[in-house]
């Protein structure tokens, strides 16, 4: 997986999280994608849609892309508190 | 308790169907939902003024919807499907609220009443992926630049005026008549 490409593709979706206050953080596990979401300071949790539509967002941005990935796992920031 | 609200469901492939469109928005009545975000209230009143003033419209009915994230609540639709003959909804200028408000343009088209979402142009991706959870990918939703918070009145104002022009035509025409046109 060619992260630097996937990266690229996903440029929407970064600078709309970066303006809320958000961090895009791209990984690779066992050929999955990982896409961390972290809050900065002042970060506008509310403004995070539902996982299953950033999921809708970022699949669309990579077919847009031709990037094919196996599959994507999404943690938010609301998931590390929970740990 | 906390109660968790998911405005998605299961995609599924569509097309939108519009309400029908009046010829002209004279002596009409034009709701505006807001969207609880910073400045769209006072964004969406210049545009309901501007309306008022150079395109007739009787009178504007402002909601303010309880969360940002989600559709307007059922009072909301109830009294647009009732009261108004048009309805714009806004401003969406992060996430959450985007695709909220694309989804209450969406709903409020399925209750007959034409309808313009507003969005900022950051967001484009996120209005597309809701319009198309909702199954219908072709919604067409507006779009003005990023950001409408803590920006100056009269940059408010001017992209109010050049956003109204867009609304007017998306309220009176329908995006599939004007392609067959």
């Amino acid at each position: 997986m060619n992260l630097q490409v996937v990266d690229e593709a996903l440029a929407a979706t970064r600078e709309g999280l970066e303006v809320a206050g958000f961090s895009l953080k791209l990984g690779e596990n066992n050929g999955r994608l990982s896409l961390t979401i972290g809050a900065n300071e002042g970060a506008c949790e509310e403004c995070l849609v539902p996982k299953s539509l950033f999921l809708q967002m970022v699949r669309d941005e990579m077919a847009a892309g031709g990037v094919k990935v196996d599959g994507i796992d999404v943690v938010y920031p609301v998931d590390r508190k929970a740990e | 308790m906390i109660e968790l609200l998911d405005p998605t469901r299961e995609l599924r492939s569509g097309h939108m169907v519009y309400a029908p469109r009046p010829s002209s928005l004279k002596g009409k009545t034009v709701g505006l939902i807001e969207n609880t975000k910073y400045n769209s209230d006072r964004l969406l009143e210049m545009i309901g003024r501007i309306l008022v003033d150079d395109y007739g419209v009787a009178n504007t009915k402002l909601y303010h919807k309880r969360y940002s994230s989600v559709p307007a609540h059922e009072a909301i639709i109830t009294d647009v499907r009732q009261t108004c003959d048009f309805m714009i909804a806004g401003v969406g200028d992060c996430g959450s609220c985007s695709s909220g408000s694309v989804l209450d343009g969406i709903l409020l088209e399925k209750e007959k009443i034409p309808s313009a979402s507003i969005i900022t142009h950051v967001f484009v991706n996120t209005g597309r992926a809701m319009a198309k959870q909702w199954a219908v990918p072709d919604y067409k939703f507006l779009v003005m630049q990023h950001p409408i918070a803590n920006i100056p009145e009269e940059e408010l104002l001017a992209k109010a005026r050049a956003i109204v022009p867009e609304i007017v035509d998306l309220l009176l025409m329908a995006p599939e008549a004007k392609a067959a046109a």
